[in-house]
């Protein structure tokens, strides 16, 4: 917290300041990484995609997809759960370039997403040393959301946290698991199902 | 992250770089059971794919359950028509929460306007849908050759012999032309010489190179006009037993189709078939060319023929197949003193696989035929080595129930009207239907002159005999949705059968004489009882209905041996099986089979 106070002052004049700025709540951005592992001081990226959600529609088709550029440790087992091999990402951009994309495209909208924890933690990873701070957004956690929708429904219970067994739940069809742009939009739909004051508008 | 079906109808009608703008601009959004997405009257932002969930379509102005007119579930496109016409003309409700794609309505009219037979999709009603559909199945849209083909197409010059032209100028002209045929005339009359009539003529008659090849000439020709299908063509050669047709345009000829023309036009083994079945002068030969029939007609449906055309074709060759068979067991004295009809789909000529042979006899009065039984229970036997099996209501000429002189017949008509219980009912509809196939066809009519004259009169009867097409539930549910239990839908007993019966019934009120279903709606039509539009419609859903029952048929028959992949009867389709379009036109027709039987019950007082 105090943290993102400094860096808020420190980068409020820069040249990205527009991201400290406060959203208008407007729009927000379910987003989602492919990585090469699941340690998150480890893990490189791979691709990563942030889908807009907007009066309670998800903008699928608007989305951003961005593919990086093979990373040292794209391993063999990392690819067979994302199916993305190194020639794949041959054409991919290198990091600097895929970050400058990505947070054009996502602005100072709230992130949303299932245990973002990570995929923050392996962006930051690159942004801190690339400018010198973290992704200043707001962030909408899916899994509490659903944690605390379900303590509410069956406070007894222990919630099923797997993601299919969520999205299951909740009537959202998984599009294309582990494909960045698929998880981001069966998240972004997932959002749609857990906010209900989005489907009232 | 798009889960839309790109090479589906209607986008596969979109180019790529269309397709990839559509993309771009699709939203999601779910809605609740019971939110309004398009209210009548109201113009349309969005043009809606379902993902999930269903969709009523609702027409405000009639009572809740009339108003029902469809309902759209995964796959299925709506408000297309909205977005082009500026305004909806229903309401579309959420029957259940709903996951759909959303299409800008400004992004879908470029589209439109961009690509016409995008546009053109959505403004289909559903007699020009199903065309579509037929077109496009199997690559239709290049078949060609078959049922686009027209006659002009394939005919030849007309070779005409001036007149008074000698046996020897016939052959050199036939030589130099390379034709097996040429033409004559007489008194405005056109008749042709064939190779073999000159053969005839110079070995049998004693003529000479030099005598006038007039005499020669057949003027019993079978004459088509030029714009017409080839395949009716082949049809009609098939009928009449000749290899050539004379092409005619007002009394004039035109043009020669000789068989060996369409075959080579069309070029396929299967298309043999009815040669094979011309050619066979014994049992095996005939047997034989009967087995190859589903090929030919698994060869037809591929090349995506039109039904009609189809049954019009296996109509007449299982006719010829029979009526070849009857003279095969009939001793020749016999065959002039009887007519051999076949009954049910036989007669209405819309059995397209073999089912079972439903089949009677009429003899005449003066018939006398000691070991006629024998004969009949020999005729059965044949049939059912040619492959068609038994009719499990034993409606047979090997049953003496169905062989009887005419007036045997009558005397079972008036029975049978007088009865009016169901089983007498039942056979009077089969007996409506009898078309004869060998023998003296106008005993048949006087058999039906008799029919209409015991019936057509008498609601009472008619009401009675309508009653049974209302008998078997239309397979939609109260939302106007296809009902999907697990063991698939009866196709006969919702779609066909309502259907063939109905105009069955209306048949019989009005004297109509022709068999099949299609015919008798367009003399229906002539007649002023039916609308046109309607009568269409009701044609294009048994066509669908049919093929559908074909389809699911070949395949039980691909099957056999190995086996049946779902394990189900010829007459249960599984609408999972189905594209969402076919669905979306399987609803359509049942709903309009829905609407005629709501009219039969108007008409004949079904309703209590």
């Amino acid at each position: 917290m105090l943290k993102r106070l400094v860096q808020k002052r420190r980068h409020r004049s820069g040249p990205y300041g527009h991201l400290f700025q406060t959203p208008d709540g407007q729009e927000l951005m379910a987003l989602d990484c492919e990585t090469t592992g699941l340690d998150p001081r480890r893990a490189e990226l791979v691709s990563v995609a942030a889908v807009p959600i907007r009066e309670g529609r998800v903008r699928a088709g608007a989305a951003l997809e961005l593919h990086l550029a093979p990373p040292a440790s794209l391993s063999g087992e990392s690819i067979r759960i994302h199916r993305l091999r190194g020639v794949d990402l041959a054409q991919g951009l290198d990091v600097h370039q895929a970050l400058e994309q990505l947070l054009a495209f996502i602005g100072n909208r709230p992130l949303v997403g299932w245990c973002l924890d990570f995929d923050l933690a392996v962006i930051n990873r690159y942004l801190r040393p690339a400018l010198g701070f973290d992704l200043p957004n707001p962030v909408v956690e899916l899994s509490d959301l659903y944690r605390k929708r379900e303590r509410y429904r069956s406070p007894d219970a222990l919630p099923d946290l797997r993601f299919e067994r969520v999205a299951g739940k909740l009537g959202v069809p998984v599009i294309g698991r582990h494909t960045a742009r698929g998880d981001a939009t069966t998240a972004a739909l997932m959002y749609l199902k857990l906010n209900p004051s989005v489907v009232d508008q | 992250m798009i889960d839309v079906d790109f090479e589906q109808l209607p986008f596969s009608l979109l180019e790529e770089d269309r397709r990839e703008r559509l993309k771009a601009a699709m939203e999601m959004a779910f809605f609740e059971a019971g939110q309004v997405l398009l209210e009548a009257r109201r113009p349309a932002d969005y043009v809606y794919v379902v993902h999930k969930g269903a969709v009523l379509e609702l027409d405000p102005t009639l009572p809740a359950d009339a108003g029902r007119l469809g309902v759209y579930t995964a796959g299925d496109v709506f408000g297309a028509l909205s977005v082009l016409n500026g305004r909806s003309r229903y309401r579309f409700v959420t029957e259940e929460e709903t996951l759909c794609y959303l299409i800008p309505a400004a992004l879908f009219k470029t589209l439109c306007d961009e690509q016409p037979a995008f546009a053109d999709y959505f403004r289909q009603r559903l007699a020009s849908k199903n065309r579509l559909l037929a077109e496009r199945r199997e690559g239709g849209v290049t078949m060609a050759g078959f049922m686009l083909a027209k006659v002009h197409q394939c005919m030849r010059e007309p070779l005409v012999l001036p007149s008074g032209g000698t046996v020897q100028q016939a052959v050199a002209a036939l030589n130099e032309r390379q034709a097996d045929s040429l033409l004559v005339e007489r008194d405005g009359h056109v008749g042709v010489i064939t190779k073999t009539d000159l053969l005839r003529g110079l070995v049998d008659e004693g003529l000479t190179p030099a005598s006038p090849a007039l005499s020669l000439a057949t003027f019993r020709l079978v004459k088509v006009p030029p714009d017409e299908y080839l395949f009716a063509a082949l049809v009609s050669m098939t009928r009449h037993e000749v290899e050539r047709v004379v092409v005619m345009e007002g009394r004039k000829p035109v043009g020669v189709v000789e068989l060996t023309d369409v075959l080579s036009f069309f070029s396929s083994r299967s298309y043999v078939v009815g040669l094979e079945v011309e050619r066979a002068d014994n049992l095996q030969a005939l047997s034989l060319a009967s087995a190859r029939l589903p090929e030919l007609v698994r060869a037809l449906m591929a090349q995506g023929v039109k039904m009609r055309f189809a049954m019009d074709l296996l109509a007449a060759l299982n006719g010829r197949i029979i009526s070849k068979a009857f003279q095969f067991v009939v001793p020749e004295a016999h065959q002039e003193h009887g007519c051999l009809l076949v009954l049910g789909s036989e007669g209405r000529g819309e059995q397209i696989l073999k089912t079972d042979q439903d089949n009677a006899l009429i003899l005449d009065d003066a018939a006398h035929w000691p070991e006629r039984d024998e004969h009949m229970r020999r005729f059965t036997e044949t049939l059912l080595t040619l492959g068609y099996p038994r009719c499990p209501g034993n409606i047979m000429v090997s049953n003496p129930e169905w062989v009887g002189s005419l007036s045997d017949w009558r005397e079972k008509v008036s029975r049978w009207a007088g009865q009016g219980d169901d089983a007498a009912m039942m056979n009077l509809a089969i007996l409506i239907d009898a078309h004869p196939v060998a023998g003296r066809a106008e005993l048949v009519e006087a058999l039906r002159e008799t029919l209409f004259q015991r019936c057509s009169g008498d609601q009472i009867l008619l009401s009675r005999f309508a009653r049974p097409s209302l008998k078997f539930a239309t397979p939609l549910n109260w939302f106007g949705a296809l009902k999907k239990p697990d063991q698939g839908i009866d196709i006969k007993k919702g779609g066909l059968f309502p259907v063939v019966h109905g105009v069955r019934a209306m048949s019989l009120e009005h004297r109509v004489r022709d068999t099949g279903t299609l015919a008798r709606l367009n003399r229906l039509v002539d007649a002023g009882q039916m609308d046109a539009g309607f009568a269409e419609e009701l044609g294009e859903a048994m066509a669908l209905f049919a093929e559908l029952r074909l389809r699911q048929q070949l395949a039980r028959l691909e099957g056999e041996g190995g086996q049946d992949p779902a394990g189900l009867p010829g007459n249960q389709l599984l609408v999972d099986r189905l594209s969402a379009l076919e669905r979306d036109l399987l609803r359509e027709s049942l709903q309009v089979v829905n609407e005629f039987k709501k009219r039969l019950s108007r008409r004949f007082h079904l309703e209590y």
